[in-house]
């Protein structure tokens, strides 16, 4: 194309030169002269902005062609007899995925429910792992748990995943690209009837067109009718401006002529497809009629009915003006025009057009989760994809990010911490919305991230207090503590401890005097005791003895990575984490002791499903079996007897949860984190102006991780003794004792570090303490 | 024996004898294994980025121990010397967690995913067979035979340290069920015989024989 111009250029400045020539006056070359320059000019001026337009318009085609941003998936739903799920939540998983409730399903993507049974066809989807094909199950519930699957194999049933989100470049436009062999035809009959007639006989622009569109409207007296063709609405909608000058119509079909020059019909006629503006969702904006489809009925483009073919074909006019969930009546009459212009072309039998008629708009509701509803986790996925992508890959490539988020859990943890804060505000009389909270949620042994809150109002993107708000943890520290005692050899969790006043002088001369919760103290309490009740004193005595840099170097292992300073308040919890911090450290301990590294993301693959990458789990013991099976022993004391024993009484008995709270100075943040047999979850509240919010984590967050658990239905916590542990009896100075001696309590012991001691009653007890110990242990399975 | 225990014992078997004759097939997508814990903080210029697995040589044949017949079953009811707790010596009317875990095995979604990682491996598919068992995880994530095989996958896979970890995780998670416990120790001597630590692998043989005994 460039060709032209460059022509033009090499004639002028022999024209320019004035070179007297016979048969002209000079008068007359005069007055020429100055006319043909400018016109030279001109042209050579319109050659250059071709050239540019040109460079303009192929530049947008190339690059939107293939930008595809990243499509991040919820973690699959997987189906299994037995397994915990009530009725209501695989109908709203089923629901969220867009299928269709019917009497009886006939395609993939319909189910029946009736009462607690189930009849689901699924949808095929492409796996990182391969592709599950479509198939029908039959399920039903009782008792809280999935009771009966019947689907021909023992495998799970794998459902579709949840798509949560996807990660786009700055400007918030989304795709799902389609093929032009995979649209259905009627769809693109619908658009040439409608649009443009001609599409396959112009060259971009057609005067036809704008000869009846002009007529249209002058019959009218206004813009009643457009003249643009497909292409020229393509290169409109590349350059997105609502300008209608003639100069900028003229522009568009410049640029129109030039796409058609350099691409064949069928190319256009993919991008336009894939281009063309049929909505906004907030911010984002939808292009496509792939995200179009998805947008507005939650269902694949081949899946469309007549009447939604033709629905959105008729919101090419205008998005906005024709938005069928907002302006239904106009939408309705804008499509049935569309499906008179198909019958009457003979493109849609008249039947089926009087039946698509009848039909319903078809449009859910509400968007479904596209532009994400979970921001939070979006923004950990993202902060992890960083490390091993590139931006442009994540928003061009439309890679399939398979995480971990759990949808069901993720909608338990976010009701709780907003329905709570509010509460507690109210209790506390703190002013409405100025208590703030985050929460995540963890597979206890894989490390999984099941949900992450970074705030109450979970659906908005803005400071993510589970990755960003960095506050002193208090209690949540001493775990570590305690810890690094009973590795060193020397403690167990039966030796007393002194919880009596303290008066450290520091190298900087300033004396460090903590005080208990209950500014009291407590004399000579047995360790386990002194972790669940938290006693400050106890503790930091606790910590001088084992060293400062020993629990520094556990807190390390345990998974802290933040720097941490050595200074002694480190042992009441002086420290600066963030939930995410704090979630890692006790998943080391709900782990067993091994460390297992907080992953969101499980697999990656390319747009076509061929898998990328996988984030596979790992694990590192960095604890003995038997001090981390200890450590968790004295975490479900807290919850039994100690901090935390309001959770015990109101979650089901046999539960036995671990766990720990925490409070910092002048009850500015409430903490909690605890696990059960499945779950860890870590709740934090606080106010981001860092006043007190008058809470303790048992009256703060402890409330929200209860809260979450008793939504859950989480299994018991049951940790496996490690052969070389050992349960005894002991008193309250930590001597062997006997079953029904005063103050007699069975701790398990690691080998060899049994007491030697024995007290009165422990001679007296006819049988030895070690085995009689079993009874009460078999209790404590039940 | 119950049927589920007799599929398992099939099971580990074909595993084992996967172990010796496993081959990376030529013609499979290299897909890359991430490891390393989650970053929060945007990453610096230090930030590592994860290897690819797929290109490392693979192992030795690998003689992995063989399974011990139906019949040959160590018995797992007496106290080993390793194990002195009066809870694994409770009586069997309440099962210890150990116990547990053994009679949770029957969950026929675990015994089903874990066929599909069995026949994974045996056509050479070592990541499909590591995503199907940590599936079966994700569904009973206590049963030390799970986290076992697992441990005997990375080693085929040739990753040594993640093979110790799993084979120890399996370990701590056995509780009485000293079969598994006595292959996991087994399986940590060849990772440290082939990391060149004869001493530590010795001692983890003799773990392994206190075990068997």
């Amino acid at each position: 194309m460039p060709r032209g111009p460059r022509k033009t250029a090499r004639r002028a400045p022999s024209r320019g030169r004035s070179r007297p020539a016979a048969g002209h006056s000079p008068a007359r070359r005069r007055w020429l002269a100055p006319g043909f320059k400018v016109f030279v000019a001109l042209a050579v001026a319109f050659g250059a902005y071709l050239v540019y337009l040109d460079a303009r318009i192929r530049a947008q085609f190339e690059g939107k062609r293939w930008a595809l941003p990243a499509h991040v998936y919820a973690r699959p739903l997987e189906l299994y007899a037995g397994m915990t799920l009530r009725p209501e939540e695989l109908e709203s998983e089923l629901l969220a995925l867009g299928y269709r409730q019917r009497g009886q399903p006939a395609v993939p993507g319909d189910f029946s429910r009736r009462g607690d049974g189930f009849r689901v066809y699924t949808r095929e989807f492409r796996f990182w792992d391969g592709t599950e094909p479509p198939h029908r199950f039959q399920a039903s519930f009782a008792d809280g748990r999935l009771a009966r699957l019947e689907n021909g194999s023992d495998r799970p049933v794998r459902i579709e995943p949840l798509r949560i989100g996807g990660i786009y470049p700055g400007h918030h436009e989304d795709r799902v690209l389609v093929q032009i062999d995979d649209v259905p035809p009627l769809l693109v009959a619908a658009l040439l009837a409608t649009e443009d007639r001609d599409f396959y006989r112009h060259h971009g622009v057609s005067p036809r067109a704008i000869g009846r569109a002009l007529l249209a409207n002058l019959r009218a007296a206004s813009v009643v009718q457009g003249g643009s063709t497909l292409t020229q609405q393509l290169v409109k909608n590349y350059f997105l401006s609502n300008e209608r000058s003639l100069w900028r119509k003229a522009q568009e079909a410049l640029m129109a002529v030039l796409l058609e020059l350099h691409y064949s019909k069928a190319e256009i006629l993919e991008a336009y497809l894939n281009e063309i503006y049929l909505g906004q969702d907030g911010p984002r904006a939808i292009h496509g009629f792939g995200l179009a489809s998805h947008f507005y009925f939650a269902r694949a483009l081949d899946e469309l009915r007549p009447s939604q073919i033709a629905l959105l074909v008729a919101l090419v006019r205008g998005a906005s003006h024709y938005n069928p969930r907002r302006y239904p009546e106009r939408a309705r009459e804008r499509r049935d025009r569309v499906l008179d212009t198909l019958v009457a072309q003979g493109r849609l039998d008249p039947d089926a057009g009087f039946k698509a008629k009848q039909e319903g708009l078809g449009v859910t509701p509400r968007p479904p989760g596209g532009s994400t509803r979970y921001p939070a986790f979006m923004e950990l996925v993202r902060r992890q994809l960083q490390r091993d992508y590139r931006d442009e890959d994540l928003t061009s490539e439309g890679l399939r990010i398979f995480t971990t988020l759990n949808p069901r859990v993720q909608g338990r943890a976010e009701r709780a911490l907003s329905q709570r804060a509010t509460r507690l505000e109210k209790i506390k009389g703190l002013p409405p919305d100025s208590l703030e909270g985050a929460v995540l949620v963890t597979t206890r042994e894989g490390g999984e991230v099941l949900a992450l809150v970074g705030g109450r109002q979970a659906r908005f993107a803005g400071f993510n207090r589970a990755l960003d708000a960095v506050r002193p943890v208090g209690s949540l520290i001493k775990p570590a503590v305690y810890l690094t005692a009973l590795t060193s050899g020397e403690y167990t969790l039966a030796t007393s401890l002194q919880d009596t006043t303290l008066r450290v002088r520091g190298p900087d001369g300033k004396v460090w005097a903590p005080q208990n919760h209950d500014h009291r103290t407590h004399g000579n309490v047995p360790l386990y005791l002194a972790l669940a009740e938290s006693y400050n004193l106890a503790t930091a005595r606790l910590g001088f003895s084992v060293g400062l840099r020993q629990v520094l170097n556990t807190l390390r292992k345990l998974g802290v990575e933040r720097t941490v300073p050595a200074y002694p308040a480190v042992f009441l919890g002086a420290v600066n984490l963030s939930p995410f911090d704090v979630t890692q450290m006790y998943q080391t301990l709900a782990a067993g002791g091994f460390r297992t590294p907080l992953r969101a993301i499980r697999e990656v693959s390319r747009a076509d499903g061929e898998p990328l990458a996988r984030y596979p789990l790992t694990v590192e013991q960095v604890v003995p079996p038997a001090e981390a099976y200890l450590i968790t022993t004295a975490l479900q004391q807290v919850i039994a007897r100690g901090t935390g024993s309001a959770l015990a009484r109101r979650l089901p008995s046999g539960l036995t949860p671990a766990g720990k709270t925490g409070t910092t100075d002048d009850l500015r943040d409430s903490w909690f984190a605890g696990y059960t047999g499945d779950y860890l979850a870590v709740a934090w509240l606080g106010r981001d102006d860092n006043q007190p919010a008058g809470l303790s984590g048992a009256a703060g967050a402890m409330q929200v991780w209860g809260d979450i658990m008793e939504g859950l239905g989480p299994r018991p916590l049951r940790p496996v003794p490690p052969p070389d542990v050992a349960y005894a009896w002991v008193d309250s100075t930590g001597r062997l004792s006997g079953e029904g001696c005063e103050g007699a309590t069975a701790l398990p012991f690691r080998e060899g570090t049994l007491p030697v001691e024995r007290s009165e009653c422990a001679g007296s007890s006819r049988a030895d303490p070690v085995e009689k110990v079993v009874n009460w242990f078999k209790d404590l399975l039940r | 024996m119950t049927p589920a225990l007799r599929l398992f014992w099939a099971g580990l078997a074909l595993t084992v004898q996967i172990s010796g004759c496993a081959t990376q097939r030529g013609d499979q997508v290299p897909v890359e294994e991430r490891g390393g814990p989650l970053a929060t903080q945007a990453p610096g210029p230090s930030s590592s980025r994860a290897e690819p697995t797929a290109p490392r040589p693979r192992p030795q044949p690998s003689p992995v121990p063989p399974p011990p017949g139906p019949g040959t079953r160590p018995a797992a009811t007496g106290p080993g010397p390793l194990a002195p707790s009066p809870a694994s010596r409770s009586a069997p009317a309440t099962p210890p967690p150990g116990r547990a875990s053994a009679a949770r095995r029957a969950d026929p979604a675990v015994v089903a995913l874990l066929k599909s990682a069995r026949d994974q491996a045996a056509s050479g598919d070592l990541t499909g067979a590591a995503a199907s068992l940590e599936r079966a995880l994700r569904i009973d994530p206590q049963d030390p035979w799970t986290w076992y095989r697992l441990a005997v996958v990375r080693f085929q896979q040739g990753q040594l340290g993640q093979a110790e970890q799993f084979a120890r995780k399996a370990d701590t998670l056995a509780g009485t069920d000293t079969d598994v416990r006595a292959r996991s120790w087994r399986l940590i001597s060849l990772v440290r015989e082939r990391e060149g630590d004869p001493a530590g692998a010795q001692a983890a043989r003799d773990k392994a024989q206190a075990l068997s005994l």
